[in-house]
């Protein structure tokens, strides 16, 4: 029996998120595909302390970026998923300031989970319909397409995310056909 | 003016949780008639559903039994402002590894009569230094309010689950020895409303435990009972004759067409037991505790009051009992004997009355 499946999106209302000053959008460009995650080594970047800033667990820029927690968590849940880190320090490098770590998470992409039926324009998903064959026995999917990628969670994925008080993303159910 | 989460939560959002929880859990005890109604329906119609399915997986020569039935309040459901308890069936193998042979779904949309005026006063801007407001990160504290109402659903779907199985709900559901309905995170904690535990002696259970064991048609005689937990402990058509129960835990204990003759029961504790169609002859609660609210049970749980249901009475004595909030359905001014007991919030309940609120 098939769970129910969520995209997850970002939260477009979180605003004075934190933001890394070294990571280019061509080496991190918005759609992770494979080649370019190939590219990539655990690295370090720095950001501009302001008051307020948050450190969502999710960040969308440069690319798709996990905090260190959730990152674990969805490993848990999808042990194959891989992913390359990127540790964050105060550009002044104050003692008191947070050092957060986050990961760029990758699965390789599955075009063919998406069901024939799916709305798309311009190389974007309007409205994913997934493949329910394709969903058995996992948690998350990963999707690249010309214009965009798309990150799909399962039920179990996306209560244990929501359980541990999210921040930086919306959920919006998705039909399996 | 608020400019941080640790502090806005201190000084607003604690005291906003709280009025929530405490309202929802009068509503869920007071509103008791319509949701639980309702919810009891639903489970109804999902246990009819069960149970046709092992029908038929019967009939075509496999066996489909049910040990364990999950009921989880889905936190995307109350994000989505569709709250829904997921239901599902699985067979005794490991179950985390197996998917459920059945699912199905509970709407408990009626929540949102206190989550979402909970929701909107905790995102309101008022109270913020503007700039430092964001309701994504006043958001992310929302999943202990949620998990803080999942843990109050569990204390009165506990009861409501005894409803179903005094009606008689849970029996034609094939289910193995070790059965649990149980509500909760999904695929997080479970909270067991009702489980089933192999049969023990009430007497030569050694250093097994009698919570929730069911006992049926059993007669006790001349014994004496002392110091035992019999929390959760079923008894079924029981047949009690000069027993003497001391200091034994009675608490959610369930009495259904039980006979006592002569018993002593003395020092017991009767938070939230549950006497139903029994008959009492000649008996005596001296110094017993049946107050839901005292100090000697777990803080961390809610009890109803103790309930004496369409039970009989002749020459019966309650001596120096705590019989706060406890509710009797029967006449039985003329044969029971109170003496110096506590009876606030006792509710001697008309038959009649009592018909119209089940």
């Amino acid at each position: 029996m098939i769970e129910p499946w969520y995209w997850l999106q970002e939260d477009t209302s979180v605003h004075h998120v934190i933001q890394a000053t070294e990571l280019t959008g061509r080496k991190y460009p918005p759609i992770m595909r494979g080649d370019c995650f190939l590219r990539l080594e655990d690295t370090v970047t720095h950001y501009a302390r302001k008051e307020p800033m948050f450190m969502p667990d999710f960040l969308f820029a440069p690319t798709f970026m996990l905090e260190n927690a959730m990152f674990e968590l969805w490993q848990q849940l999808q042990p194959e998923l891989r992913g390359k880190s990127v540790q964050f320090f105060e550009e002044q490098n104050r003692l008191d300031a947070p050092m957060p770590l986050y990961w760029v998470p990758f699965l390789p992409s599955e075009e063919d989970a998406l069901h024939v039926e799916t709305k798309q324009e311009l190389g974007r998903v309007v409205t994913p319909i997934l493949r329910r064959e394709k969903l058995a026995n996992r948690h998350f999917l990963h999707i690249t397409l010309a214009g965009g990628q798309l990150w799909l969670a399962s039920l179990t994925a996306v209560e244990a995310i929501l359980r541990q008080g999210t921040m930086g993303l919306t959920i919006t159910s998705v039909e399996s056909r | 003016m608020f400019s941080s989460l640790e502090e806005y939560k201190k000084e607003s959002y604690d005291d906003s949780e709280r009025q929530m929880l405490q309202a929802m859990n009068q509503w869920l005890g007071d509103s008791e008639a319509k949701c639980r109604q309702k919810w009891q329906a639903a489970m109804t119609d999902i246990l009819h559903q069960a149970a046709a399915v092992q029908q038929q997986a019967k009939q075509a020569g496999k066996n489909l039994p049910c040990r364990y039935l999950t009921c989880s309040l889905l936190y995307s459901s109350i994000y989505l402002e569709k709250p829904q308890v997921r239901v599902e069936f699985f067979g005794d193998e490991a179950w985390y590894s197996h998917a459920p042979w059945l699912t199905a779904s509970i709407d408990v949309s009626e929540l949102l009569v206190h989550w979402t005026p909970f929701v909107q006063q905790a995102l309101a801007r008022e109270g913020w230094i503007a700039r430092y407001y964001s309701a994504a990160a006043i958001q992310r504290l929302f999943s202990k309010t949620i998990e803080k109402v999942v843990y109050l659903l569990t204390r009165h779907w506990h009861y409501w689950a005894r409803e179903l199985l005094l009606q008689g709900k849970l029996a034609e559901l094939e289910r193995p020895e070790n059965f649990e309905l149980s509500l909760g995170q999904y695929r997080g904690w479970q909270e067991p409303l009702y489980r089933t535990v192999p049969v023990q002696d009430i007497f030569l259970h050694g250093a097994k435990s009698l919570v929730a064991v069911d006992f049926r048609r059993c007669i006790y005689r001349g014994r004496e009972i002392r110091q035992e937990d019999l929390t959760e402990a079923r008894f079924w058509e029981c047949r009690w004759e000069t027993v003497q129960l001391e200091q034994v835990n009675l608490t959610d204990a369930l009495f259904v067409g039980c006979r006592f003759y002569h018993v002593t029961f003395t020092d017991c504790c009767l938070a939230a037991v549950r006497f139903e169609d029994c008959q009492f002859y000649s008996c005596t609660f001296t110094g017993c505790d049946a107050n839901p609210e005292s100090k000697e049970l777990p803080l961390v749980r809610l009890y109803p009051g103790a309930r004496w249901q369409q039970c009989q009475w002749k020459k019966c004595v309650f001596d120096r009992c705590d019989l706060q909030w406890a509710r009797f359905s029967d006449d039985w001014q003329d044969e029971v004997t109170l003496r110096e007991c506590q009876l606030e919030q006792a509710g001697f309940i008309q038959v009649e009355q009592e018909a119209e609120d089940d």
